[in-house]
C-alpha cells in the first residue's frame, strides 16, 4: 500500500517537473526571440544616429568653411586698411615695441644679475670646499709620495749595497786569482832568469866544481 | 886476468862511448892484422894504425907474456862488458874535465865503465846521471827549482802583504 503510494507520488512529481520544464523552455524561447528583436532595433538606431552625426559634421564643416572665408575676407580688408596708417602710428608702435623690449631686457638683466650673484656665491662656497679638499688630497698625496720616495731610496740603497758587496767579493776573488797567477809567472820568470844568468856566468872551473860537488853529494847520499 | 891493473888501464883509452868505439875499431884492425898472411902485419898495424896509447898498452900486455890474439880478445871482452853511465852535462867538457870526471867515475862507480856523455845547457850546471836503470838529477836547474819551491810560500806571503 505504502509502495503504491510512493509510486503514485513519484509519477505525480515527475509530471509536475515535466510541466515546469516545458514552461521554462517556452519562456526561454520567447526570451531569445525578444533578444533578437531588440538587437535589430538597436542596430537600426545606431545606424540612424551615425548617419545623423555625419550629416551634422558635414553641415558644421560647411558652416566653418563659410566662417573662415568670411574671416579671411575681413582680414584682408583690415590689412588693406592698416597700410593706410600714418608714419606716426608706426613710430608709436616702434616706440612701444622698444619700451617693451627695454623692459624685457631690464628684467632679464636683473634676473641674470641675481642668478649670477647666486651662482657666484654658490660657486664660491663650492670652490672653498673644493680647495680644502684639494689641499687635503695634495697633502695626502705628498705624504704618500714622500713615503714612496723614502721606501724607494731604501730599496735602491739595499740593492746598490748588495751589488756593491757582490762586486767587491768578485773583485777580491779576481784579484786573488790574478795575484796567484802573477806569483806563478814571477817565479817562473825568476827561475828562467836565474838559470840563464847562472849558466852564463859559470866558467869551466865553476862547472867542474859544481859537477864534482854534485856527484860527491850524490855518492854521500848513496844515490849513485 | 881481466881484473888486472893493466887491463884496467884500457878503460882509460875508452872513457867515453866515442872512445870505446874508436878503441874497438883499433882492436878490430889489430885482430885483422893477426890473421893477415903478411909477416909482421900485426906489429906494423900496432905501430902505424892505432893510437900510441893503445900501442903502448898492448906492448905492455905482450911483455907480460901473453899472445897478441889473447890480448886483443881480452881487451875487446873487457871493454864490451863494461857498464855504461849516461851523464848529461850543461857544458861541452874539455879534455881536462873529462879526465877529472872519469877519475871520479872509476873511483866511485868501479871499472870497467864507459861514460855516455851528452850536452844540454838548460840544466844550467851539475849533471843528470843514469846508471843501472837509476835516474839521478844532480843538475843546478833542479836545485834552483827546489829553492824556489821552498821559498814560494814565503814569496807569496810577501806579495800578499
Amino acid at each position: 500500500m505504502e509502495g503504491q503510494t510512493l509510486i503514485y507520488a513519484s509519477v505525480l512529481l515527475t509530471s509536475i517537473l515535466g510541466i515546469i520544464l516545458g514552461a521554462v523552455a517556452l519562456s526561454y524561447k520567447e526570451l531569445i526571440k525578444k533578444y533578437y528583436l531588440l538587437r535589430d532595433e538597436h542596430e537600426k538606431i545606431v545606424a540612424n544616429e551615425k548617419a545623423r552625426q555625419e550629416e551634422l559634421i558635414k553641415k558644421a564643416k560647411e558652416e566653418s568653411d563659410l566662417i573662415i572665408q568670411n574671416a579671411r575676407q575681413k582680414a584682408q580688408e583690415t590689412i588693406n586698411e592698416a597700410g593706410l596708417y600714418s608714419e606716426k602710428s608706426k613710430q608709436i608702435f616702434e616706440l612701444e615695441v622698444k619700451k617693451a623690449s627695454d623692459t624685457l631686457i631690464s628684467n632679464f638683466q636683473a634676473v641674470l644679475e641675481s642668478a649670477k650673484t647666486q651662482t657666484a656665491s654658490a660657486y664660491g662656497d663650492i670652490s672653498k670646499e673644493v680647495r680644502i679638499e684639494i689641499v687635503k688630497q695634495i697633502e695626502t698625496l705628498r705624504l704618500a709620495m714622500q713615503q714612496e720616495i723614502v721606501r724607494s731610496q731604501t730599496e735602491a740603497k739595499r740593492v746598490i749595497d748588495e751589488q756593491y758587496k757582490k762586486i767587491e767579493e768578485e773583485t777580491k776573488a779576481y784579484k786573488a786569482e790574478k795575484l796567484k797567477r802573477v806569483d806563478e809567472e814571477i817565479l817562473t820568470l825568476l827561475k828562467e832568469v836565474s838559470n840563464k844568468a847562472i849558466g852564463k856566468v859559470l866558467n869551466f872551473e865553476d862547472h867542474e866544481d859544481i859537477l864534482l860537488e854534485a856527484l860527491d853529494n850524490a855518492k854521500r847520499q848513496n844515490l849513485l | 886476468m881481466l881484473n888486472d891493473k893493466t887491463y884496467s888501464e884500457a878503460n882509460g883509452l875508452a872513457r867515453t862511448r866515442q872512445e870505446k868505439n874508436l878503441f874497438l875499431d883499433e882492436l878490430n884492425l889489430l885482430s885483422d892484422a893477426l890473421y893477415a898472411s903478411q909477416p909482421g902485419a900485426f906489429e906494423d898495424a900496432l905501430n902505424k894504425q892505432v893510437r900510441l896509447k893503445t900501442a903502448n898498452l898492448i906492448h905492455k900486455l905482450l911483455a907480460g907474456g901473453e899472445e897478441g890474439r889473447t890480448v886483443v880478445d881480452n881487451l875487446r871482452k873487457f871493454i864490451e862488458t863494461a857498464k855504461t853511465v849516461k851523464i848529461t852535462l850543461a857544458f861541452e867538457p874539455r879534455e881536462e874535465t873529462l879526465d877529472k870526471l872519469f877519475a871520479w867515475v872509476i873511483k866511485n862507480l868501479g871499472t870497467p865503465i864507459i861514460m855516455d856523455i851528452s850536452f844540454d845547457e838548460s840544466i844550467v850546471g851539475g849533471a843528470i846521471v843514469v846508471i843501472d836503470g837509476k835516474y839521478r838529477d844532480l843538475s843546478l836547474k833542479k836545485r834552483i827549482s827546489e829553492l824556489f819551491q821552498n821559498k814560494e810560500m814565503t814569496f807569496n806571503k810577501l806579495l800578499a802583504q
